[in-house]
């Protein structure tokens, strides 16, 4: 670092003079005053600095210096005079090179728009806060940026986003991602981040419906970066380290501690509770150590003292320490990258590489991803420019890790250990009693115990992935005024899945023994004593191609027409084969055949006659074709009236080709209107002003339907019989037509005070229509029930975003404020289900209850505790504890309808200080109006899965208790119905409402120029800081359902822009 | 710009190509095993999956019959309709039933309608009789289940008059629902299992396939359940012919979990109950006076039954399927023709034939060297020994519903079933309307057909 600093206080010198000023400023665009980034000052050609990602600007110069250059990309050369004696603070703005285009232009995938002649809803991401995330995945630097976007945490797949909430129930939520006028088919984990130039949110009709029938969810429009014509050299670097800790076990509130867990156990044993799985001489159920040793000591195989003191030794164990100790680790991502960008004449290009390694918070798990991208352009010959772009990534990910050791279908009981003190691996129980496994097999079986560190190490699972897009393009003006574009892309893609358990793996071990024949002191291998291979190779493979002819010409000043149309086909197909070898060695590759027909005795009878496995048998192939037409035009009238019309056919496979003829084109139309403008509009303080009005269709594509009867065929290892086979799907129904959702969006956008204040408010109201659901019919049919075009969603929102820069001598403060309102409603469907008791669970799946929130959190009504502990539930009005009525036949004057677990009103208010190169920035994020259920202790669970929770030291526990509690009391034994009752009541549901610190990054940027150090940018960056203010007194953290959050990660990063 | 002038004729060229190969473009299906149905091997394919059209005999009656029993604390934990059927309330839901026997008559009908589409050539006339016989043998098996349940026993008199069941016979699903009666019912089962005769192999393998004596012995099932004695005769002969196959008990092991294999050489054409916890070994508990019943070389007393405890008493094993989880055999086998064939006999021709045919059989049931052949001295005897050997070895195999719905006919063969449960006797007299069961609702409101009576 001190290096670093010597050679740029050297450059530093260099470029001072004797006698100097120092002037400082900043470069604005003349036309929407956003602050320049990377504009070049120069003296007599030479630059002398650069401004910084705020526009600024300072430099020292000779006293006689009168006259500086700026230059900025896509800007006009501007001459600043120097006036001697003035204050020397430059505020300068640039006019774009391109007038007639505008300089901010919205990419839709098909064109650029220019913004002020956009009449739909563009939401334009502010690269600025996207490239102050260090994530690796794109998707992850959009949260909390874009207003609207909603993550959806709870599902513990990785967020599902989703935009203006819900139009399909069984389509998928997730927006449409475009990456370079292409739709992207392949997994977004593969783009790298800092290889982004822009990324614009196409939300309502004017702006999706040019993508037809896949616009339904809204469309993400990523465009990677590209060289300029005539630019000098330039790269870019970025190192970033980030760390995250391990999560936060201790405060799992799904547990109680062992103390605890070890009387229960010795109460129930006392309770015989045990002893139909004790006196099990068949399969040989799990029995846990504490009950193993007061099994021992009834049998007086040991004495009461030595069993105390066996127990005594457990209870100073805690297993959520030994997860955290042997389980988990502090991550480390480490992400670098590199852009180059060059330009001549004739020629540019970019090129990003980068490397992201990351090593997970879960012991052996993580990935390095290494990804090259590549985007060309030349222009051989006066109106033709070729683009090529390629696209590569490798995506080595480990999937090692365990995060539990659970024991079949229970939760590993709280005082088992990973290790002795020595280090050594102990066993915990698995699938059979302990005290079975010490005499099975009389030493000729494998070793049958399960040692959770030794898996750990043995695990060898990965998955290799590689993508490859290609992408060309040519651009030809005809005439001035016309242009022909054509555009190509094809993208392949593989994803290679191996499983290896080797012969020393638990899973390996104990299939052998399990169809091991004993006769004598010889032992016949059914399933070959070696490792065990799955392999599962999915591949996809994609094709699109695109003829457009651009249309643009202006007349007498004022009438202007923009307009496109073209054709697109495109391809995609998926293949998916995946195999097992028995027998499989690493060490020669050998594997074995094994009878997969036959069934064969399970050794010691612990089940009746089995096949051996035949998972990890795969095979699959789809195909999806689409043929569409397009067009898109609008006309503006002395710059202050703009129509814009699109319409779009979409035609595919999926339907047959008897339902493509039949449907009406997506379509949209718009207005805008640029009051800033008119000659009567004469209020100073605006220097925007523009009202948007728009209405069209977007579409769902749904493969649920299918208009002709179809069958699908199995392979016959997927039956026990062995022949191959084939079931129906669906009988014919030729009325299927694509979902629409016909969207209304009024906008205004509002620019005042110099700019120093801006604002976007878009309210919307979307009517999806023709949702493709399932309807009853007769069974008699032999079907019960059909996809039919039936449903409807109305789904409305206001989405308002603020911005402001104010400065006050070197202090800048740039807030950022963002805000969505949502509220879906089911307004049609038609089937109706026999029970509530489908309704009534954590609320995060779509619900279809015509009437109701897709998303409703539905509750049994919780009357209080009896005097006796038992929860009160309420049938057919009236108090109730007929828990197995009250599950089976509720109605709805026994439940209570909460809300949505949906919010109806988030956002995030982002602040930005800056003081003089120092920027921080913290992101809040808020989130209110939605309910969450919790979990709590069920002792059905905990007595027969082990499961335990925190409620169980708040239960009732006497009289008078049911005054404090809701929290039922602890009986034997249990009851199933009662704990399910309990889960599922109205006393388990909070309010969701919180406010939290997304994250906060520290960013400093150095000023000198020619030095090493010139533009570069040092960053910290902390995130899953925290909720700082909740609505439920609970401790938890809605978002998260009942999984745990992830524990605070924090970076530091170098970063010069390209 | 000269070479603008070429470039729209080859735009226009361009576009005209691409447009009508479009059409081909877009008729590639979209999913692989994905297909609308065309040929034979498909037909065949959907024929064969055993578990749609082999596995879901109706369970209803099994929990109905007299054949166990279960301890109070299972009859607690069971859903309401599991109660409802075991104590004979009158309501009960039993839309599965329903809705899994008409998927197995719509993938018939599909099959079908495929063998009337496709012409039966030189090279493909086996395959396609094949699938044709299937087709109208899954599609009676399925009738005659469906009738077992949801229409009144069988009677040569009344049988114009009474409803029977819906008889779907195409896949169309516009076709409205209407009950024939019982006779056609009977009629289009019996006429498509002869139709099926002479289309179907042999015999095939695995049995879950229909062969030639499956639709004999289902012919003899059916004649026999319509007292029909001459035909039952008849067919359960002819498929004694094909298949007569019996096995030795003396080779089956009693120390295993499930001593029968599936597929073994008694069984004809496979078929099973879907597979509930409830029909476990560990679940169906036999009548202590019905254990005691079985002589102790009886062979079938420990291949059949496993002692659980002494105070549960006695569980089923004797699954012709080989599991223990509940998926009980309920098809076809050798063991019931030769009881079908000792029955008819002793019906119509007479005690001697009729004891010959059953100590034929008895004999593989019982330990080697102690069997003393049963005797009979008028075929009343004959036919009252025939029918307690009939209980003895089809129990758990859904037949008993059946057998007491026939029994029920006749007020000599009369029986009164009795329940126990918490203390409660429930009870349900002969031929009391509760022998049949109702239409799902969803049916009933749908299709506006009339509902079943049930008290």
């Amino acid at each position: 670092m001190k290096y670093l600093f010597t050679i740029s206080c050297f450059f530093f010198h260099i470029t001072c003079w004797s006698q100097t000023i120092s002037i400082s400023g900043t470069v604005r665009s003349a036309q929407s005053h956003a602050f320049i980034a990377g504009a070049s000052i120069l003296h007599d050609g030479k630059a002398i600095t650069i401004t910084d990602s705020l526009g600024r600007f300072y430099c020292a110069l000779p006293a006689h210096v009168r006259e500086l250059q700026v230059r900025a990309v896509e800007y006009k050369n501007f001459v600043l005079s120097i006036t001697p004696n003035a204050s020397h603070q430059y505020n300068i703005s640039l006019q774009p090179l391109t007038t007639t285009m505008g300089e901010v232009t919205l990419a839709t995938g098909y064109q650029h728009i220019p913004r002020e002649r956009a009449t739909g809803a563009f939401g334009k991401v502010d690269m600025q806060l996207f490239y102050r995330n260090p994530a690796t995945s794109v998707l992850a630097r959009l949260e909390g940026i874009v207003p609207g976007l909603y993550f959806s945490k709870t599902s513990g797949t990785g967020p599902e986003l989703s935009l203006r909430g819900l139009s399909t129930f069984t389509a998928g939520v997730s927006p449409l991602l475009i990456v370079d006028n292409f739709p992207y088919e392949g997994d977004i984990s593969n783009i790298n981040p800092n290889d982004i130039e822009s990324i614009v949110i196409l939300k309502d009709a004017a702006a999706a419906s040019i993508w037809g029938a896949r616009s339904g969810n809204a469309v993400i429009v990523i465009t990677t970066k590209k060289g300029r014509y005539r630019q000098a050299f330039k790269f870019g670097i970025t190192a970033n380290l980030t760390i995250e800790n391990k999560p936060r076990l201790l405060s799992d509130p799904n547990y109680i501690g062992v103390s605890d867990f070890i009387s229960i156990e010795k109460e129930l044993f006392k309770n015989n509770f045990y002893n139909t799985a004790l006196s099990n001489t068949t399969s040989r159920p799990v029995i846990s150590p504490v009950v193993e040793i007061l099994a021992r000591q009834k049998a007086g195989l040991i004495t009461q003292q030595q069993a105390d003191q066996f127990i005594a030794a457990f209870s100073v164990n805690d297993i959520r320490r030994e997860y955290l100790r042997h389980f988990y680790q502090r991550s480390q991502y480490r992400q670098y990258a590199l852009n180059l960008s060059y330009g001549s004449d004739k020629i540019n290009y970019f090129l990003g590489a980068g490397l992201d390694h990351n090593q997970a918070t879960v012991v052996r798990n993580g990935n390095r991803r290494i990804t090259f991208n590549s985007n060309t352009s030349i222009r051989p010959v006066k109106h033709l420019e070729i683009s090529l772009g390629i696209m590569y990534a490798n995506n080595a990910i480990d999937r090692n890790g365990l995060t539990t050791a659970n024991p079949g279908s229970k939760v590993l009981y709280p005082y088992a250990r990973f290790a002795d003190s020595l280090g050594n691996p102990l066993s915990v129980i698995k699938d059979y009693r302990e005290a079975y496994l010490d005499t099975a097999g009389r030493g000729l079986l494998l070793d049958w115990k399960y040692r959770p560190l030794d898996e750990l190490a043995l695990a060898d699972n990965t998955v290799a992935s590689t993508d490859l897009v290609i992408k060309l393009g040519i651009k030809y003006s005809i005439i001035k005024s016309l242009g022909l574009e054509l555009n190509g892309q094809y993208q392949q893609g593989s994803d290679i899945t191996t499983i290896h358990y080797s012969q020393q793996s638990y899973y390996a071990r104990n299939l052998i023994n399990r169809f091991s024949q004993l006769s004598g002191s010889n032992v016949k291998y059914i399933v070959p004593n070696a490792g065990i291979l799955d392999k599962t190779f999915e591949k996809l493979q994609s094709f699109g191609a695109r003829a457009q002819l651009n249309f643009s010409q202006q007349w007498a000043g004022r009438h202007s027409i923009t307009a496109i149309a073209g054709t697109e086909i495109k391809e995609i197909k998926t293949l998916l084969n995946g195999y097992r070898l028995y027998g499989y060695s690493s060490n020669n590759l050998g594997f074995a055949f094994v009878d997969q027909v036959n069934r064969y005795p399970v050794y010691g009878n612990l089940s009746g006659m089995q096949t051996i496995p035949t998972v990890g048998f795969n095979t699959g192939a789809a195909n999806n074709r689409f043929v569409s037409l397009y067009a898109n035009a609008s006309y503006t009238y002395g710059s202050r009236y703009t129509l814009s019309l699109s319409a779009r056919k979409d035609a595919s496979n999926l339907f047959g080709v008897a339902s493509n003829d039949k449907w009406s084109p997506f379509w949209s139309a718009g207005f805008a209107w640029n009051m800033i403008k008119e000659s009567f509009f004469h209020a100073a303080a605006f220097s925007e002003l523009k009202m948007r009005i728009t209405y069209g269709y977007n579409g769902n594509i749904n493969k649920s339907g299918k208009a002709l009867p179809t069958i699908t065929s199995g392979p016959a290892a997927n039956q026990q019989i062995n022949i191959p086979f084939a079931y129906i799907n669906n009988l014919a129904n030729n009325q299927l037509r694509w979902e629409r959702s016909g969207i209304i969006n009024v906008g205004v956008d509002i620019t005042v005070f110099s700019r120093r204040l801006s604002a976007t408010i878009d309210y919307f109201q979307k009517r999806s229509v023709d949702i493709l659901a399932s309807v009853s019919i007769d069974p008699t049919s032999g079907m019960r029930t059909e996809y039919r075009n039936t449903a409807s969603i109305l789904t409305k929102g206001l989405e308002i975003s603020v911005q402001s820069q104010l400065s006050y001598r070197s202090v800048t403060w740039r807030p950022v404020f963002i805000m969505s309102t949502l509220s879906n409603k089911v307004t049609k469907y038609e089937r109706t289900t026999s029970s509530l008791s489908a309704y009534i669970n954590l609320g995060y799946n779509i619900n279809e209850r015509q009437g109701g929130d897709p998303y409703s959190l539905i509750s049994y009504k919780f009357n209080g505790l009896d005097s006796l502990g038992n929860p009160v539930g309420s049938l057919n009005g009236q108090s109730s504890k007929d828990y197995i009525n009250i599950l089976s036949k509720a109605t709805w004057d026994d439940v209570k309808i909460h809300g949505s677990t949906r919010p109806k009103l988030f956002g995030n208010f982002i602040n930005a200080f800056s003081y003089r190169r120092l920027t921080a920035t913290v992101n809040m994020g808020y989130r209110f109006g939605y309910y969450f259920r919790r979990n709590t202790i069920s002792y059905y669970n905990l007595y027969n899965s082990w499961q335990g929770h925190i409620d169980y030291y708040n239960r009732w526990q006497a009289p008078g208790d049911e005054l404090k509690t809701t929290i039922p009391s602890m009986i034997f034994p249990a009851n199933n119905n009662r704990d399910r009752f309990y889960q599922n009541s109205s006393a388990t549901v909070s309010k969701g409402d919180n406010i939290r610190i997304q994250d906060i990054s520290l960013a400093y940027q150095f000023k000198s120029s020619k030095s090493v150090l010139s533009g570069l940018q040092l960053q910290c960056f902390l995130s899953n800081i925290g909720i700082i203010w909740r609505a439920n007194n609970h401790g938890l953290d809605p978002d998260y359902g009942t999984r745990m959050p992830p524990a605070l990660s924090y970076g530091v990063g170098i970063k010069k822009a390209l | 710009m000269k070479q603008h002038k070429y470039m729209m004729p080859v735009l226009a060229m361009l576009l005209t190509t691409l447009l009508p190969s479009c059409k081909k473009f877009l008729d590639q299906k979209p999913n692989h095993a994905l297909s609308v149905p065309a040929t034979l091997t498909e037909a065949r394919d959907l024929l064969n999956n055993y578990v749609v059209m082999n596995c879901q005999t109706p369970d209803m009656s099994m929990e109905s019959d007299d054949d166990f029993y279960m301890t109070d604390a299972l009859f607690n934990t069971s859903n309401e309709s599991v109660k409802a059927a075991y104590c004979w309330k009158k309501d009960l839901v039993t839309d599965l039933a329903w809705e899994n026997m008409y998927k197995v008559v719509l993938t018939a009908n599909m099959a079908l309608e495929l063998t009337r589409q496709i012409a039966p050539t030189v090279q493909n006339q086996v395959e396609w009789n094949t699938v044709k016989g299937m087709a109208l043998f899954h599609r009676s098996h399925a009738f005659y289940q469906l009738a077992q349940c949801y229409a009144k026993p069988y009677d040569q008199v009344t049988a114009v008059a009474e409803p029977g069941i819906p008889l779907r016979l195409a896949s169309d699903l516009n076709i409205p629902t209407i009950r024939s009666t019982l006779q056609e019912t009977y009629d289009q089962i019996i006429n498509d299992l002869k139709q099926a005769v002479p289309l179907l192999q042999v015999t095939t393998m695995p049995v879950s396939i229909p062969s030639k004596a499956a639709a004999y012995a289902m012919l003899a099932r059916i004649s026999h359940a319509m007292e029909n004695y001459e035909d039952a005769l008849r067919y359960a002969d002819s498929c004694l012919q094909l298949n007569a196959g019996l096995t030795n008990y003396n080779t089956v092991s009693a120390s295993a979990v499930a001593p029968f294999q599936q597929f073994n050489t008694e069984v004809i054409f496979a078929s099973t109950l879907a597979g509930l916890s409830r029909f476990s070994v560990n679940n169906l508990l036999v009548d202590s006076n019905l254990f005691q019943s079985y002589h102790g070389n009886d062979l079938r007393r420990s291949l059949f039954f496993k002692n659980l405890s002494p105070q549960v008493g006695f569980g089923f094993k004797g699954n012709y399927e080989g599991n223990t989880y509940g998926q009980l055999f309920t098809g076809l086998a050798v063991d019931e023709m030769y009881l079908i064939k000792a029955e008819c006999q002793a019906r119509l021709i007479g005690f001697a034939a009729a004891m010959d045919t059953l100590n034929a059989f008895l004999v593989t049931r019982w330990r080697t060297g102690t069997f003393t052949p049963f005797a009979a001295a008028t075929d009343q005897q004959a036919l009252d020994i025939i029918l307690v050997e009939r209980r003895k070895q089809l129990i758990g195999r859904g037949l008993r519903w059946h057998d007491l719905r026939r029994y029920n006919q006749h007020s000599s063969t009369a029986v009164t079933l009795m329940r126990l449960v918490n203390g409660n006797t429930f009870e349900l007299a002969p031929a009391h309307p509760n022998y049949t069961f109702y239409i799902p609702q969803i049916v009933i409101d749908q299709s506006g057909i009339p509902q079943n009576i049930r008290q």
